[in-house]
């Protein structure tokens, strides 16, 4: 039989790992010994001189010896963590670093700050930003292209922090020393390139309740690696995260994004053998990390239909366009007005604060349908249709802001309904932004306050809170969105023709943090 | 700024390093630093009997750059080094005891070795039976094998970096420019490997490349152990690069597919390839094919490790001597 990935006669020499499965010694793709092949896109085909396969075992053998005790008392460092990747990646990209090597400085950075040792003990808030350069530096001269290991005075510069020498070189010994100059540590890149050199679609998938995956293969794929890269991205950047093995990671990102494929079984037997774990092995709190980003992307997450009523779920299954339509405005309208509230704060003009009353954004009949509550003073839309997995997460998300003093709390604009009958819900959602749940229902009322400078807008945190809700810029969010397909929507691509004609599409996505 | 401080990146060598290493006696030396031989002091002393032998080690003292601005800390080559020799437990890989510092100087402590390769090859006085360069390369590609089974390219494999215990064991070391492999999309430095011990793909610039480059350099130290000296002995990359030709022939589209886009490729006047039972005249059929599969010219037609270890020249007579029959005694 010959390999459908490659489409090369490997069946007789495979490199088998184990009795049952292996991989194609002609392009490295998964198979087993009834010939389900996987299959990826042509730049993940390697000649392979030793099992991918094995790789991935090595990797899950290496974990069984990297077993750290993450704490979860270190606040500071969990507050901190989110703005140290956004420095790590920063410095990277200046500095010329793989991904690779800046996710290796962050698992360098976690076991540092977050497990007890002499580091963690006495570690401050100011010396964490040292802490994790220095962490990228290792990770430069351990992992980074050949003689790119970046001299003191680069990291000081790219970092833009004044790092003393001296302290760098202290923490750079102390920092190998923890690590016990084991520094090949498992990340999630790096168990996701194991597995992404093999493939996570096989040929035993199917799609849509049946179809098969061969007619759209190549697009699948497309969208299986953008999807993952983003889901890799979402789950480094989750501190809660951060404390789980990297195959398990793995495993949650690629179920994840086997579901918004619409994949039947998205924890197939062959990725269940490929992995070497079961779906019941991946820790709760992992999937529900990505359940909630699905259940955003996904309108037909099964924790959607088991909240939401039949006719609900029939409504919002025709709304999809609709509903990203709403999400770009949410994002369009709070980049806005942010740039306008930095505006005002600066130049106080009345002009730039009208512009925020009368935003241009109209809503259409279709999109009031798809049971929209929105802002009817400053076009804010916000579908209705979050259920309480989000809500909570929303909430808790700004509660915690709020306790920490990072978002000023005060009044913003009252809202109105868009659609009758679901006014707990209004007030669950003003009572979030801020807003004032007490105040009428008609935006026109509280014009005023708008206009008055002093009244906060949108600020930099709720922003930074709509854009993770919105998982980054419009054309991502389409792009995403885009990857839910299927055969009905397929039929009316014209849905969709906003996003087919971006030429930007087909490119990497834009990773929020980097 | 060096001439100002002179003192300042001076290491204060006093003859027992950390309180616990003894100086005997400098051994070694190269680019990467000083070798030395050192007495474990803390060894004797919580030895139970008084006559327990004295243990000896291998201290490398790894050089610090010349220029102070290029001073990063702990060197990567050195990084490197320390953590592949910290995973990797295995009778060919020579093992880390001790890491330590000094002021900004790192000490790696190793296992004492008597000799290395190279000497047992270029050796007047020794005589290389077909068992004796079995023994050897068995023992190279249980090495190569564990490496790269580890997801490591050596990538500076030469009898220098070969270095044999008294009981004939052969041990790789100096992982300085070793690196993982895993992925296939990160491009690599060309800057590796001594160059008569190089691969044709590094040669001509190619960015990716894979441990098949180690397989060339095993197989360059095959015909070194045949011929008692180097097997291509270039001046610089071209010539180099004529010298592997000359016997292995010109590549061309054919031989080695995707040969003219390596960055650096350049047209060489074409020769045809030549047969090694006629530069090693009294060499056995499976010798030369096991020598023209290490020294294939295109990587991905290249033997792997493991068709090396099951091929029919270390199956058939005679078998391969024991380490410890080598001929050690004479190596001074």
């Amino acid at each position: 039989m010959n390999c459908q990935n490659c489409k090369s006669t490997c069946s007789e020499n495979w490199i088998q790992v184990d009795e049952r499965v292996g991989n194609c010694s002609e392009c490295g793709a998964f198979r087993t010994k009834e010939g389900i092949v996987s299959f990826k896109l042509p730049k993940f085909n390697m000649k392979p001189d030793f099992a991918p396969l094995e790789h991935y075992h090595t990797i899950l053998l290496d974990e069984n010896y990297q077993k750290y005790q993450f704490l979860t008392t270190q606040k500071q460092y969990y507050s901190e963590r989110k703005k140290l990747i956004e420095l790590l990646f920063s410095t990277g990209k200046k500095l010329r670093q793989t991904r690779s090597t800046v996710y290796l400085a962050i698992k360098y950075m976690d076991i540092i700050l977050n497990t007890s040792n002499e580091i963690s003990q006495i570690a401050f808030k100011s010396s964490f930003k040292v802490i994790a350069v220095v962490c990228l530096n290792i990770a430069a001269k351990f992992d980074s292209l050949d003689l790119n290991a970046p001299y003191p005075s680069e990291l000081q510069r790219a970092s833009g922090c004044g790092i003393p020498y001296d302290s760098m070189i202290h923490y750079e010994r102390e920092i190998c020393k923890i690590l016990n100059w084991n520094l090949k540590l498992g990340t999630l890149y790096h168990t996701i390139e194991a597995l992404t050199h093999q493939g996570i679609i096989f040929s035993d998938d199917t799609r849509d309740q049946g179809y098969s995956i061969e007619e759209d293969l190549q697009e699948i794929l497309f969208k299986a690696n953008n999807l993952l890269e983003y889901f890799m991205d979402y789950i480094t950047k989750e501190a809660e995260c951060s404390h789980f093995r990297s195959t398990h990671q793995a495993a949650a990102c690629i179920l994840a994004v086997r579901k918004l494929l619409n994949l039947d079984n998205p924890f197939s037997t062959t990725l269940s053998e490929m992995l070497m774990f079961t779906e019941d092995e991946i820790p709760p709190e992992l999937l529900k990390s990505t359940n909630y980003v699905i259940s955003l992307l996904e309108l037909e997450s099964p924790e959607k239909k088991d909240l939401q009523p039949v006719e609900a779920q029939s409504t919002l299954k025709s709304n999809l366009k609709a509903r990203v339509k709403i999400l770009e405005k949410i994002h369009d309208f709070h980049s806005r007005a942010f740039t306008q509230k930095r505006h005002c704060t600066s130049v106080h003009s009345s002009e730039n604060s009208s512009k925020i009353s009368n935003p241009e954004i109209t809503l259409s009949s279709e999109e009031e349908n798809a049971g929209l509550f929105y802002y009817e003073d400053s076009g804010l839309q916000i579908p209705y249709n979050l259920d309480d997995i989000e809500l909570s997460y929303i909430e808790n998300q700004i509660h915690r802001q709020m306790m920490s003093g990072q978002m000023p709390l005060g009044p913003i604009r009252s809202a109105s309904v868009g659609s009758d009958g679901y006014g707990t819900y209004k007030d669950r959602i003003s009572s979030l932004l801020g807003g004032n749940t007490k105040g009428s229902t008609s935006g026109k009322e509280n014009l005023e306050d708008l206009n008055n400078d002093e009244s906060p807008l949108i600020t930099e945190e709720m922003y930074r809170l709509t854009e993770k809700l919105c998982f980054g810029s419009p054309s991502q969010i389409m792009k995403y969105s885009n990857s839910r397909f299927s055969k009905e929507k397929d039929l009316s691509k014209n849905d969709f023709v906003d996003f087919d004609s971006d030429p930007n599409t087909d490119a990497k996505p834009e990773i929020p943090i980097a | 700024m060096e001439k100002n401080n002179p003192e300042e990146f001076k290491v204060p060598f006093s003859p027992l390093l950390i309180g616990r290493y003894k100086m005997i006696k400098k051994i070694g030396k190269g680019s990467y630093g000083s070798v030395y031989k050192v007495e474990d002091i803390k060894d004797r002393k919580t030895a139970t009997t008084p006559d327990s032998p004295k243990k000896y080690f291998a201290v490398k003292k790894m050089k610090l750059p010349a220029n102070r601005l290029k001073i990063q800390g702990i060197d990567f080559t050195t990084l490197r080094e320390i953590n592949i020799l910290q995973e990797i437990k295995h009778e060919n890989i020579i093992p880390l005891v001790d890491v330590f510092h000094i002021n900004r100087s790192t000490f790696m402590v190793m296992e004492l070795m008597k000799s290395d390769l190279s000497k047992l090859m270029f050796s007047r006085t020794i005589t290389l039976t077909i068992p004796h360069i079995k023994c050897i390369m068995l023992q190279i590609f249980y090495g190569l094998k564990e490496l790269h089974k580890n997801w490591i390219i050596h990538r500076d494999l030469t009898p220098n970096n070969l270095l044999i215990s008294e009981d004939g064991v052969l041990k790789f070391s100096d992982f300085g420019l070793s690196r993982f492999f895993a992925s296939n999309n990160r491009p690599m430095t060309q800057n590796v490997v001594t160059l008569h011990y190089r691969a044709p793909e590094i040669l001509f610039g190619a960015n990716y490349y894979g441990p098949q480059i180690d397989i060339f350099s095993a197989g360059c130290i095959l015909g070194g152990l045949l011929l008692r000296g180097t097997l291509f002995c270039g001046r610089n990359d071209i010539d180099q690069m004529s010298q592997i030709f000359k016997i292995m022939g010109t590549p061309s589209e054919e031989t080695w597919e995707g040969v003219t886009n390596l960055p650096h490729y350049v047209e060489f006047e074409e020769t045809p390839p030549q047969s090694f039972r006629i530069l090693f005249p009294g060499i056995d059929e499976d010798l030369a094919n096991l020598l023209e599969g290490l020294l294939v010219l295109d990587p991905n037609k290249r033997l792997t490790v493991e068709q090396c270890i099951n091929h029919p020249f270390f199956n058939k007579s005679p078998d391969s001597c024991d380490p410890d029959e080598l001929p050690m005694d004479d190596i001074s």
